[in-house]
């Protein structure tokens, strides 16, 4: 962004001279349109506007990632012509070149015979490498200035700016056709992702276990100021590449009373990730350097039938069915050079993967129904089957160099996996309007999964290591019930209200394990109210209320991690509590003045209530798992015409989060849009941005204060 | 094009006990059933698109004669095939109703006073509809392009199609784009977002999806028009999701259950205090399901070292939505 600035500023300055020189003609010409404005019958909207974006003092990394906002001149245009006898040519286009970001739409219609439209779009996204969350250690340990950015407890990252260019496009051509298949289409789908990441990234790495008295409350150890170490990667490098194509054939029926869709659809994707890691720590025990490669090609196909009806004046049915193929052929590699510090390589790693396969076959089937038995009850029903089989199998070589810290070894894995899924799901919704300003409304759903998945590890190294197996059958149950009232009064004004419960239990029945198995079964009991009230408040005045409660209640039966006995043997339980009120109120004076003003204040509070017994020798085994957000955002806007051709429009939003994440941002904006004729308007906009991101003195890495401004013309013709 | 006149027909009319029947029979028959099947339309209250119900179609062409800027709102947009389209009811009177009698009279008497009664269904009248009884009016023409509208979230809290794209059909004001398929607002994102308060907060966080800035449209992820529950019964709840993040779709070796789950389970789509979007921070929202044992460690792995001094479970497991190489996720075990 920084470069960019300067021709920013000239690209504002034209735009300015380009305003007021068009002004200034306009006056000339009497009022009258100045020759020097014709523009082709042809054109129907041509909007040219600059726009300067200033961060004083501020992060413009954490700005871009917040907004995605650059300076530079932005330009859109419409274009439209007849084509053939009744035909339509549009063509609309935006672009920001210092922002590389535009979009470009054509649309060719040519009634009862074919229609062709064509969108492409591409912008370049920026993040911000820190988390942004608060700068304070689980336990709630403030870290101190030798990481001022860090946002947990032990990692912060700066340097780079990643950022990730999206491309995005789609053609199609749909044609017209007089038989029962009255309508088909054909899209071409391309997409292309790729970013670049590039980041300082460093933390610590704690004292030894048997140094601690309790080892789950230790303050992390920071700046080498303790036993522990500080280590560092070193301009962490991330690249990915994906690339997707793909194609749609989609045709519509009518056959007597039944409308059919039938959709064919095949993708490609090529996915390339390669991350780079130069790592090293203080204490000089170690430097290593590391490469991840994560590449994978995926291919898909999927046919699709919905078909629809209506059986008679008040039942409606439809039922589908799909299959769909995936393909993935990932290839991993892995290669980790270590040492110490800067001296040769000790030990080096390499995995590379000898063949891949992964094939998933789904079939679907859903139907559904909405039917009306009287004037005052609507009946709507769905239900769904789905099964999958996937299989899956990796091998890779894996080559270790004897050194100084292992002794090395080689030899291949071979990963498989055998995973098969069905689930059924049903749903069931009626609405009763029981009197003429009173309806109810309730509804109950369920859905079952079971899933038995099979892997096995296979390690044929020189030193003999075990192979991993798993047997494991999932199920998973959910039920949901709930009900809502609502009422009309007089005057517009409306009251609804509603419970829902859901529950969720999920159980692992393990037939064998060889290794380590972290999944506990739970139940999942949950509690929503939700309210919604709106009409008139005054003459002048409509307001809105809507109002939600959730209390969630999750209870574990955790697994002994003995491979040998799989029986639950402590319970554990986590509540989450939230609620989120958002009033809404709209206000017009009259003709010239209006405004609206609307906030949510949003909590959430997640702790746990029953850790179990402590393990010996430790205080607290769950001890900062808490999270706990407030959060709120206040908007209010005034639009403001004191003529016909003036229209003034103030903005502000204001929105923080306390607790667990800590910020605080505002958004505060004037636009003003003056009309010089029936066809030409100037346009100019001033925003302020700014971001705090905590309360903490030290943690002003993120902190940005933008200026945005942004002046031009506008033409509709 | 099918009219849709006086109806004959009363609702309720099916007795419970056949539509019972029915409903059980129904995906086995709809089919077969095919022409001898009466037609009829969708599940709404009735609807009378004739005011006068002798009156004939005259064809969109003759009404351009007198109303010359109307015409324009078609021939600007989608609707522009219905008002070249031979069947004569396509165009204007597919919503004001045949225009035989109204231009009778314009013929007969010069002109029209402005007291004098309408032959047509004017704005007056469109406006005493119910909303479903003005979507039933749209699906004459576009149940086949939206055949599951009556399923639709929009359908069943009342929301009409006339409610997003109708107000200004015929004169769009200064700074909408004459597009009448479009909505009504300077982008479709402002619009939605105009009933849509919480959602609009959620944006406003500072880690969202690039709504605000124009980038994507609420239509990229919600079917509004009541496709929603198909396409998550074929093809998944995360079928949305995948279509731009495509590399965390799989298939994979070894696969996350909690993907299969819906991404909602940890990630806030619309906005989130959270980087990445998500539900929770650290390792607040790993622990929500899984669950340490009775020791210090997750499986045989002692984990207290890390999880103690507060390390993310993300920092080895990192893999988190599929792994092709380690049933643990975490790409550097072996």
């Amino acid at each position: 962004m920084t470069e960019s600035r300067s021709w920013a500023l000239i690209h504002v300055l034209v735009m300015a001279m380009f305003c007021a020189q068009g002004v200034k003609a306009d006056e000339d010409s009497g009022g009258a349109k100045a020759d020097a404005w014709q523009t082709p019958d042809w054109i129907s909207r041509l909007d040219v506007t600059g726009r300067y974006v200033g961060t004083p003092g501020g992060s413009e990394s954490q700005f871009m990632e917040n907004h995605n906002l650059q300076s530079g001149p932005i330009v859109r245009f419409e274009m439209k012509d007849d084509v053939q006898e009744d035909g339509r040519l549009l063509i609309e286009g935006m672009f920001e070149p210092l922002q590389d970001r535009g979009f470009l739409f054509v649309d060719v219609d040519l009634p009862e015979l074919l229609r062709f439209d064509s969108e492409l779009q591409a912008w370049r996204e920026y993040y911000n490498a820190r988390t942004g969350e608060a700068d304070q250690t689980v336990n709630g340990t403030r870290l101190g200035a030798f990481f001022p950015n860090g946002n947990n407890s032990t990692h912060f990252f700066g340097g780079g700016k990643p950022r990730v260019d999206w491309l995005r496009s789609r053609s199609g051509v749909s044609v017209d056709l007089p038989g029962p298949f009255h309508d088909l289409r054909a899209d071409l789908f391309y997409r292309r992702t790729r970013g670049e990441m590039s980041l300082l990234k460093g933390g610590t790495v704690l004292p030894p276990l048997s140094l601690r008295t309790d080892p789950l409350d230790v303050d992390p150890t920071v700046a080498g100021s303790g036993p522990g170490t500080v280590f560092f990667d070193i301009s962490s490098r991330k690249k990915i590449d994906y690339e997707t194509i793909g194609g749609q054939l989609a045709a519509r029926a009518k056959l007597g009373a039944t409308n059919l869709q039938v959709d064919l659809r095949a993708m490609h994707h090529d996915l390339k990730s390669t991350v780079l890691e130069a790592n090293f720590q203080l204490d000089a025990t170690s430097s290593e350097l590391a490469r991840f490669g994560r590449d994978t090609t995926i291919d898909q196909g999927s046919v699709d039938l919905v078909a629809s009806r209506n059986l008679a004046h008040n039942l409606f049915v439809f039922g589908g069915g799909s299959f769909s193929w995936e393909r993935s052929e990932p290839e991993p590699s892995q290669e980790i050079q270590s040492g110490i510090l800067s001296l040769s390589p000790v030990r080096a790693v390499t995995r590379e993967t000898l063949n891949a396969e992964v094939t998933r076959f789904t079939l679907a089937f859903t139907s559904g129904t909405v039917f009306q038995p009287v004037p005052s009850v609507v009946v709507r029903a769905t239900a769904s089957a789905r099964g999958s089989r996937q299989e899956g199998d990796l091998a890779e070589r894996r080559d270790e160099i004897s050194g100084l810290i292992s002794p090395g070894d080689f030899g291949t894995i071979f990963n498989s996996s055998e995973r098969d899924t069905a689930s059924l799901g049903a749903r069931v919704k009626a609405d009763w309007r029981v009197a003429s300003r009173l309806k109810i409304a309730g509804f109950a759903e369920m859905d079952y999964r079971y899933e038995a998945s099979e892997s096995r590890r296979t390690l044929n190294f020189v030193v003999a290591e075990a192979a991993e197996v798993e047997e494991v059958e999932n199920h998973r149950a959910r039920f949901k019930v709930g009900s809502e009232a609502r009422y009309r009064f007089r005057r517009g004004r409306s009251l609804a209200a509603g419970y829902e419960f859901s529950y969720v239990g999920f159980e692992a029945d393990v037939d064998l394990l060889s290794n380590q198995f972290i999944v506990a079964d739970y139940e999942r009991l949950r509690h929503r109210v939700h309210l919604k009230a709106a009409g008139r408040i005054a003459k002048k005045m409509h307001g809105e209320l809507r109002a939600q409660y959730v209390f969630e209640s999750r209870r574990f039966d955790a697994p002994n991690v003995d491979p040998t006995d799989f029986a639950a043997s402590t319970d554990a339980e986590i509540e989450i509590q939230s609620f989120v009120i958002t009033p809404m109120l709209t206000y017009q004076h009259n003709k010239h003045w209006s405004g609206v003003l609307s906030a949510s204040l949003a909590r959430e509070d997640t702790k746990l209530v029953d850790d179990g017994p402590a393990p010996a020798g430790f205080s607290s085994r769950f001890k900062g798992f808490a999270y706990r957000t407030l959060t709120g955002t206040v908007t209010a806007s005034m639009n403001w015409v004191p003529t016909a051709r003036v229209t003034n429009v103030l903005g502000y939003t204001l929105y923080t989060n306390a607790d667990s994440v800590e910020n605080v941002g505002h958004d505060a904006s004037v636009r003003t849009k003056i009309a010089l004729d029936e066809n030409w308007a100037v346009t100019g906009t001033l925003r302020y941005l700014g971001f705090s991101p905590a309360s903490e003195p030290n943690n002003v890495v993120d902190d940005y204060h933008a200026i945005v401004v942004s002046a031009g013309v506008t033409g509709r013709f | 094009m099918r009219r849709v006149g006086p109806r004959s027909v009363e609702l309720g009319a099916l007795p419970l006990s056949s539509a019972t029947l029915l409903i059980g029979l129904v995906m086995s028959i709809f089919l077969l059933s095919g022409c001898s099947m009466g037609v009829s339309d969708s599940v709404v209250p009735p609807i009378v698109t004739n005011k006068v119900p002798d009156a004939t179609a005259v064809g969109s062409e003759t009404c351009s004669d007198c109303h010359s800027t109307e015409p324009d709102f078609y021939l600007a947009g989608h609707h522009r095939a219905a008002f070249f389209q031979e069947e004569e009811s396509a165009g204007c009177e597919s919503c004001h109703g045949n225009g035989s009698v109204h231009v009778e009279f314009f013929y007969e008497n010069d002109e029209y006073e402005d007291d004098e009664p309408s032959d047509l269904i004017g704005i007056e009248d469109l406006g005493q509809f119910s909303s479903g009884e003005r979507s039933a009016l749209c699906q004459q023409c576009h149940q086949q392009d939206f055949p599951l509208w009556s399923l639709s979230d929009h359908a069943q809290s009342e929301i009409g199609c006339w409610d997003c794209h109708a107000d200004d059909l015929h004169s769009p004001p200064p700074g909408i784009d004459a597009k009448p398929a479009t909505l009504n607002a300077q982008s479709d994102n402002d619009f939605c977002v105009q009933c849509h308060a919480g959602v609009d907060a959620e944006f406003k966080l500072q880690y969202h999806h690039r709504v605000p800035e124009g980038q994507m449209n609420c239509s990229d992820c919600h079917s509004i028009h009541g496709e929603a529950p198909t396409n998550a019964a074929l093809h998944g709840e995360n079928a949305r999701c995948y279509e731009c993040h495509a590399e965390f779709k799989g298939p994979f070796v070894f696969e996350h259950l909690g993907t299969e789950e819906n991404c909602t389970q940890c990630h806030a789509p619309h906005g989130s205090p959270n980087n990445k979007l998500l539900i929770a921070n650290n390792n607040s929202l790993c622990v929500q399901c899984h669950f340490q044992g009775p020791t210090a460690f997750f499986g045989r792995v002692p984990h207290a070292e890390f999880l103690g001094g507060g390390a993310l479970c993300y920092d080895c497991h990192s893999h988190v939505h599929g792994s092709n190489s380690n049933r643990n996720l975490n790409p550097r075990r072996f």
